[in-house]
């Protein structure tokens, strides 16, 4: 995928301009199937696997759509 | 469209009793940039008189805009006199109103100068189906600004408007001028044909530079003049997209929607199918948040002892959500919801829908171009107001990644990465290059979304899933 350049709309505000068709690029470079693992990594994606866990229990508590916590 | 014309006036003539305002000029031009944004300054030169209530004060009408939103108004230091303060009073997003106090009062002898400058975001659209698709949508195809005169006696009036390249026009800028009639309770506004007509006649528009002018020598009060355009239709590229491509985007679409649920309900509420996709999801969120983080790392050079201590992202204030669009309101228009991620529990932020072309995300989706926001360098100008605060709290910094049918150029969902840390926001800015936007752009696209659809429904079992 080519981001051929970052514009600035204001301050603060900033874009970038694609410079090809992205998902042609993608299917002509497309060989993988996605990250691969290593160690130094696991760990974060432990993290967040954990955290977008917590923040969905978090968010049913607070619109008290679990019955663990309904009384 | 653009005004300064109120919804609903309630006013009558007899404010000009109270109110005198004299000047050489007044000119107003307007820049519209391809996000449908629109750029404006507003200069009053010569000012002789400003009066309103025995104060020395320019009382603005309301400015609105149809849709969108509009900051407030801003003076512009250098092209206006010593002693002139610009205060705002917000009515909602569309609408605001200015106030411009001459501290010293203006005269004949001694002329004072005022410029603002404001910004409206997302209020012009670039074809007629955009047009069509907005909130308070028309079917005329025609869009305008509009400047009324009322009580107010410059000179000369000056209107400018620079139209985009991205907007397709079809035929040219034409101008058109209404009468302002005051009733009980509203500002009713009377075509006026032979004014339009000797308009029309004053209006020059460049084809080069698509700038539309507007010269009014003696502007008669209670007047307003518009420099309106007609859209035009966007260009087909090759041939229609068929019933089972827009079947099968639609159905993505829906799919994605469907996290929504999964992701609000408490894991013992689903039943293990769901679970198990819920559990899926996460999985991919998490995967994308590490590539994310490590494409951050790879930014800067490993720790002199070869260590992880060099890491310089915490990762508790790292905030990941996703957004998917779906269609609402009538007519129909294309909004972002959340579907998941971090700090969502807020309800003022997990039932918000974003209009696309608002706020961050939303410009990201209807452009298909990534974009950042950037508090420390946004707040405190008219910029601060592109970004949509939908909690109580404003990201530092913010970068959406829209992911999209490239065949149909149509989104399908945004990936939002930011931070409420000023700290972390220091850290997130080396990401601002074209390598790793790109990458991220590309995974968002690619590894992301096929691996989330799958999640939700594997291609073995799509079509069997209630």
């Amino acid at each position: 995928m080519i981001v051929k350049d970052s514009f600035v709309l204001g301050s603060g505000v900033r874009g970038y301009a694609l410079g090809e068709n992205p998902h042609e690029t993608i299917a002509a470079r497309h060989h993988d199937t996605g990250p691969a693992p290593d160690a130094k990594y696991m760990n974060i994606y432990r993290s967040f696997y954990d955290r977008f866990q917590r923040e969905s229990a978090r968010l049913s508590n607070a619109r008290g759509l679990s019955t663990t916590t309904r009384k | 469209m653009l005004t300064n014309s109120p919804r609903q006036a309630t006013r009558s003539k007899a404010v000009e009793i109270d109110a005198e305002f004299r000047c050489e000029r007044l000119v107003w031009e307007v820049k519209v940039n391809g996000d449908g944004d629109a750029e404006n300054r507003m200069s009053f030169e010569g000012v002789t008189a400003a009066r309103t209530e025995g104060q020395h004060v320019y009382r603005a009408h309301h400015s609105w805009a149809q849709s969108g939103a509009v900051s407030g108004w801003q003076a512009v230091p250098e092209l206006t006199s010593p002693h002139v303060a610009v205060k705002n009073t917000r009515i909602d997003r569309t609408t605001v109103q200015t106030i411009v106090e001459f501290r010293q009062a203006p005269s004949a002898e001694q002329p004072a100068s005022a410029c603002v400058r404001s910004l409206d975001f997302g209020v012009f659209s670039m074809n007629c189906e955009e047009f069509r698709r907005k909130e308070n949508a028309r079917d005329d195809d025609t869009d305008f600004i509009q400047k009324s005169i009322r009580w107010e006696v410059p000179g000369q009036l000056v209107l400018h408007v620079q139209l985009p390249e991205d907007m397709l026009l079809m035929g040219r800028p034409f101008a058109e001028v209404y009468q302002l009639f005051q009733t009980a309770d509203e500002e009713v506004e009377v075509f006026d044909a032979t004014l339009s007509a000797g308009a029309t006649r004053l209006l020059h528009y460049s084809d080069l530079t698509r700038v539309a002018s507007l010269h009014i020598y003696r502007p008669p009060k209670w007047v307003a003049y518009r420099i309106c355009w007609r859209l035009g239709h966007p260009p087909r590229d090759g041939n229609p997209p068929g019933a089972a491509e827009l079947a099968r985007f639609e159905g993505r679409r829906s799919q994605l929607l469907s996290i929504r649920r999964l992701f609000a309900n408490a894991n013992a509420d689903l039943n293990p199918s769901d679970l198990e996709a819920k559990q899926n999801v996460i999985s991919k969120l998490a995967e994308f948040s590490a590539f994310f983080v490590r494409t951050i790392a790879d930014q800067f050079a490993p720790a002199a002892d070869g260590g992880d201590d060099g890491l310089p992202i915490n990762i508790a204030n790292l905030e990941i959500s996703l957004m998917a669009v779906y269609l609402a309101g009538d007519p129909e228009r294309e909004v972002l919801t959340i579907v998941a991620g971090t700090n969502v529990f807020d309800s003022k932020l997990w039932d918000f829908s974003l209009s696309l072309g608002d706020g961050i995300a939303g410009r990201a989706a209807k452009r298909l171009q990534p974009r950042v926001y950037d508090d420390a360098q946004a707040a405190g100008t008219p910029w601060g107001d592109v970004y949509v605060p939908l909690s109580g709290t404003r990201h530092a910094w913010l970068m959406s990644v829209p992911i999209w049918k490239e065949t149909l150029r149509r989104p399908y969902a945004v990936l939002n990465v930011g931070t409420f840390d000023r700290g972390q926001a220091a850290t997130l800015r080396t990401c601002e290059n074209e390598k790793v936007v790109a990458a991220v752009l590309e995974y968002a696209n690619k590894d992301f979304i096929r691996g989330l659809l799958n999640a939700i429904c594997p291609p073995g079992l799509r079509g069997s899933k209630t």
